[in-house]
């Protein structure tokens, strides 16, 4: 377990010098964000250069920058006039809600068709889900996300077609409509992310009920939904836990395209503006918070494995 | 396994037969697309914006009157070159890493499979996506951005196998008798771990290809080429009026990943019949 935590921040560290090399070896001179035109005298860009710290020598740079990302400094955006570390910090919270409510409902959605679908494996109802959730799976999921757009806020015109919040409700009103905006797009989100689920508890399902125990369990007279539910899924669960670990950058890759269609303000929107201003130090700000909440979230999962599995040992 | 019996197996699976024909329709698509194109998509013609499918523009037309179903037909040439090389390159660097370590072994394997760790835990997407914007997005970075962060799978795999079967008689035989550590590989290893990679490989396809079309989406695309995400990304603005830009290039897209995923699939089933049976 110790030997886990202690890899977690060599993790981090690796991901910051990935930044720092890809920022060293992106062809391109920062110098010139500040020179307009295509000349300028050569004293002016050597003093820029000492002023930006540019001629010191690659290591002090690289300290430089560890030192101002322990203190939460992820650099300046020239487009917003803003700390980077200021503008993720007002877009995150929305990410993490859609990501967070997207997870709940894949999650048990995914388990609940998995159940259904290993119940008899290679019936109708089985090769339906299993075909379904593959097609959903192999669909782009910012195209989904413009299908549901289409069907369900501009032809029939059920959910608002985007944004976060109409403009002047106050109090319960406020909330009703927050929740209002947001069930279109954590619904797109949750689906694309269903066929991993589905696919994983059906196998782990199939595996389970084919021991002895679960002929036991049968044996005693145990009804289909102990068998089902408190004998086999529990012990199936246990891989879905590891995957509930690896499937965050997915759920994260995904709500940045979802969130771009629907005007969702979020990580993916700060994104989608940034590249399209070519602001680099939001788009590596945002690499290097997502990969620590990656690395976090995928910790969190490895310590509740070992609480619900308890022969595993890191 | 011979050819005869891996396709006695193979068709077995009715879907992973129609994938397979769909994915090699694509194929041909993408070779022949300037002859089948019935206009050329870069042509502009500004009286004929916003044209509703039919019997002459089949897909309809753009906001700036291309005739949308001859650009998604060229579209299908950057998805399958992406797809092909991406899948090629990872799968190539994931042999390299996965089978020195293995071979080594030691000290090694011990720091290539930690690199292999670590980039196996990276939120992926966004590596390649941080990589593009700083080194500019054209055909050659994308490929290179994505061939280098996608092998961790093929390494493992690559790996597990090579240490199975490095002591068994047949491969301490070929030693003993001095054939070569790189012959030994590729002759004796190497036949034997391939079915499990062209399985991994396969689905690796169908992710490149949807990375490419998110990438695109985003603004991340090589702008001198069609891609069926910029396409999509060029509708945005548009879908209130035109319905037709974003839904034929997704149905497309949609369509070849399917038809890839369904390719694995069958692959996977044939290529391991005892998983099948269990």
């Amino acid at each position: 377990m110790l030997k886990r935590i202690i890899v977690s921040p060599a993790v981090l560290f690796f991901i910051v010098l990935l930044n720092f090399l890809l920022m060293k070896l992106a062809p391109g001179d920062p110098v010139r964000m500040f020179v307009s035109g295509t000349y300028a005298p050569p004293e002016y860009v050597e003093a820029m250069r000492h002023r930006l710290g540019l001629d010191k020598p690659l290591y002090e740079q690289f300290l430089i920058y560890i030192s101002r990302l322990v203190q939460g400094d992820l650099g300046f955006s020239f487009v917003h006039n803003a700390a980077v570390l200021h503008l993720i910090g007002g877009r995150l919270y929305n990410t993490l809600l859609l990501t967070g409510l997207a997870f709940i409902l894949s999650l048990v959605l995914g388990i609940l068709l998995g159940v259904i679908a290993s119940k008899k494996p290679y019936s109708a109802l089985d090769n339906s889900a299993s075909f379904s959730s593959l097609i959903v799976f192999s669909m782009p999921q910012f195209w989904v996300a413009i299908i549901f757009l289409l069907l369900f806020a501009l032809y029939v015109p059920i959910f608002p077609p985007g944004g976060l919040i109409s403009v002047g409700k106050t109090g319960v009103d406020y909330w009703v409509d927050f929740l209002w905006h947001l069930i279109l797009p954590t619904f797109v989100l949750g689906l694309t992310n269903l066929a991993t689920f589905v696919r994983l508890t059906r196998a782990s399902m199939l595996e389970q009920l084919g021991k002895d125990y679960i002929l036991t369990a049968w044996g005693k007279g145990c009804s289909e939904r102990d068998v089902l539910y408190k004998h086999a899924l529990r012990n199936a669960l246990l891989p879905i836990v590891t995957m509930i670990g690896l499937r965050l950058p997915w759920l994260l890759y995904g709500a940045v395209l979802i969130e771009t269609v629907f005007s969702w303000p979020g990580l993916g929107m700060l994104l989608y503006d940034a590249i399209f201003s070519r602001d680099y130090n939001i788009i590596m700000g945002i690499f290097t918070i997502i990969s620590a909440l990656v690395i976090v979230f995928g910790l969190i999962t490895d310590l509740v494995y070992t609480y619900v599995d308890p022969r595993i040992a890191y | 396994m011979r050819l005869a019996e891996f396709w006695l197996r193979y068709r077995k699976s009715r879907l992973a037969v129609v994938g397979a024909a769909t994915a090699s329709i694509f194929v041909l698509i993408s070779i022949f697309a300037p002859f089948i194109t019935p206009f050329p998509p870069f042509e502009q013609h500004l009286e004929n914006k916003f044209l509703p499918p039919s019997s002459v523009n089949i897909f309809g037309t753009d906001q700036l009157g291309r005739d949308l179903l001859s650009r998604v037909i060229f579209g299908t040439r950057i998805s399958m070159m992406i797809g092909l090389l991406v899948t090629l390159l990872s799968t190539l660097i994931g042999i390299l890493v996965g089978a020195c370590g293995a071979f080594v072994g030691g000290e090694m394997d011990e720091l290539l499979m930690r690199i292999t760790d670590l980039t196996y835990c990276l939120p992926t997407f966004f590596l390649i996506l941080t990589a593009l914007a700083l080194f500019g997005p054209n055909l050659i970075n994308l490929v290179l951005v994505m061939g280098t962060t996608m092998w961790p799978v093929t390494a493992r795999l690559i790996r597990a196998e090579v240490l199975s079967v490095k002591e068994k008689d047949y491969v301490l035989a070929s030693k003993v008798c001095g054939v070569g550590s790189a012959t030994i590989l590729f002759s004796e290893v190497l036949p034997n771990a391939i079915y499990s990679v062209i399985v991994a490989s396969t689905l690796r396809t169908a992710t490149a290809i949807l990375y490419e079309a998110s990438l695109s989406f985003l603004g991340l695309g090589d702008p001198s080429l069609v891609s069926w995400g910029w396409i999509i990304r060029e509708s945005l603005p548009f879908i209130r009026i035109a319905w037709w830009m974003p839904i034929f290039p997704g149905i497309v897209l949609s369509t070849l990943v399917i038809a890839i995923n369904l390719t694995g699939d069958g692959l996977n089933d044939a290529l391991n019949p005892q998983l099948k049976e269990r």
